[in-house]
Parts: C-alpha cells; sequence; structure tokens
C-alpha cells in the first residue's frame, strides 16, 4: 500500500457504502407490505427511518462525551461532543425534510399537529439552541463546560420529546409508536432484510463524516 | 416490478449519486490523512532539533 492511498478505518467505510447500495438497489425491488394509504412510498422507511437512527446514535456519542469531558475535562472530547451533535443536527434537517415531503402525499399535508412531529421539532430547536450557546461562549474551556452541561439536559430533553411524550399522548398517527419503533408497520421478514442493513448503513456514514470533521477540527489546534 | 417499467434506470442513477458522494468522502478522507502525516513529521523534526540543540 502506497503512502497516500492509507485511509484509517477503511473497511467500516467501505461496510457503510456497501451496505447503502445494497439497501438502494434492493430496496427498489423487495416485496414489500402493502397499504392503502402509502402504497409503494412504504419504500421510504428504509431511507426516511435511517435519518433518525442516524441522528440517535450521533446524538448519544455526543451525550456519552459530553459526559466524559466534565469527568477530566479534555478537549478532545468536548470536540467529540459537537461535530457528533452537528452531524446528529444535518441528519435530522434531513429526516424532517424527508418526513414532509411523505407526509404530504399520506397525510395531506407538510406538516400535521402531531405529537410525534412536534416533538421532533422542537427537539431540534433544543440541539440548535446548544449550537447558539456554544457560539456565545468566547472562552473555549467555559464555553466546552457550560455546552457539555446543557448537552446532557439536552438529550434527555430530546428523549422525552421524541421518544416518551409521543407513547404517552397515545394519538399520534405518526407509526412506530407501539413498542420497538417502525414494528407498528408490520414490517414483513423479508422487508427487514433491508431495513435492518440500511440502518447500520446509515449509521456508519454518520460516523464517518463525524470522525472527518473531527480530524479536520484538531489539525486546527497546536499544542 | 415489470422490466419495461424502467424502474431499474432510477436504482441506476441512485446507485451512481450513492458512489459518487461516497467517492467524495474517500478523497476527502485522504487529504486529511496526509495533512496529519505531515503535521506529525513536522512536529518529530521540531523535537529533534530541540534534543541536538
Amino acid at each position: 500500500m502506497t503512502d497516500s492511498s492509507l485511509i484509517k478505518g477503511l473497511w467500516w467505510k467501505l461496510l457503510a457504502l456497501l451496505l447503502l447500495l445494497y439497501a438502494v438497489i434492493y430496496g427498489f425491488f423487495i416485496e414489500v407490505p402493502y397499504f392503502e394509504v402509502t402504497k409503494e412510498s412504504i419504500r421510504n422507511v428504509f431511507y426516511h427511518v435511517g435519518m433518525w437512527f442516524g441522528m440517535s446514535a450521533m446524538l448519544i456519542t455526543s451525550f456519552i462525551f459530553s459526559i466524559r469531558y466534565l469527568r477530566g475535562f479534555r478537549e478532545k472530547e468536548d470536540i467529540v461532543a459537537v461535530e457528533a451533535a452537528n452531524v446528529g443536527i444535518f441528519f435530522g434537517i434531513l429526516g424532517l425534510i424527508t418526513g414532509m415531503i411523505w407526509a404530504k402525499s399520506t397525510w395531506g399535508a407538510f406538516w400535521v399537529r402531531d405529537p410525534k412531529l412536534d416533538g421532533a421539532a422542537v427537539g431540534m430547536f433544543i440541539y440548535l439552541a446548544y449550537m447558539v450557546l456554544r457560539g456565545s461562549i468566547n472562552d473555549i474551556h467555559k464555553r466546552a463546560k457550560v455546552s457539555a452541561v446543557f448537552n446532557i439536559f439536552a438529550f434527555i430533553l430530546w428523549i422525552v420529546f421524541v421518544m416518551v411524550l409521543p407513547r404517552l399522548a397515545g394519538s399520534t398517527i405518526h407509526p412506530g409508536q407501539d413498542g420497538a419503533p417502525v414494528m407498528a408497520l408490520n414490517l414483513s421478514g423479508s422487508t427487514r432484510i433491508v431495513f435492518y442493513p440500511a440502518m447500520i448503513g446509515w449509521i456508519l456514514l454518520g460516523f464517518w463524516i463525524m470522525n472527518l470533521r473531527i480530524r479536520i477540527k484538531r489539525l486546527g489546534i497546536r499544542d | 416490478m415489470t422490466p419495461d417499467s424502467k424502474l431499474y434506470i432510477v436504482v441506476a442513477v441512485l446507485a451512481v449519486i450513492l458512489i459518487g458522494l461516497f467517492a467524495y468522502l474517500f478523497v476527502m478522507d485522504r487529504k486529511v490523512s496526509r495533512i496529519e502525516r505531515e503535521l506529525l513529521q513536522e512536529k518529530e523534526s521540531k523535537n529533534k532539533l530541540k534534543q541536538e540543540g
């Protein structure tokens, strides 16, 4: 291997590509359960839901690294926390947009009054507030500490708004509320062989983008 | 899914876009790796100079 072709963690980056290629190709041809309201658009679960799986993986990472930062005040861990949250927000925006497109055809409007949708929107605002908070503090150590504390609250609030409240409300039209997410769609066994690889692929893609953002940020730090 | 529905054309387009996006990420990853190595070498040679001087 020549020096310039060296990529760290090449295997899982290639795996992300293979899983998503598989999901995009086979996801169009596999037999899917028929619902009058969705018809073929049910295939969106391989892609739209992937945005939320990607976002969740990123926000969990961000949460863990904010806790780790508070235990030792290492700047490295603050960088992971903020970049994970950045990629999480990116996935979240894509999840909202793709959800709106699908909602328009399924429910007749881009946005409907619904605990799950409103919860997801509020969750996004909490993380946007995290970024605004970071931007408003100039001292890097103070910024890292204050935003790590905020991030821990943000994650718990996000779980409450996206996972807990829609279930308590009990009246959401968005599927995935009974027990494990998406199970309410009655995904047949054959659909799952696309669904789960697709979710892993989206999550790995998120980790790759996060990894690049962290490394680029570290390049700018002189020690 | 009938072959004459030409759905496979859309799938081919999506596959090309996906491969293209990943190729872009690979190129970026390689560039970052190269800069990381250069910075490391720079640091090592500086340390060497310090020890000698």
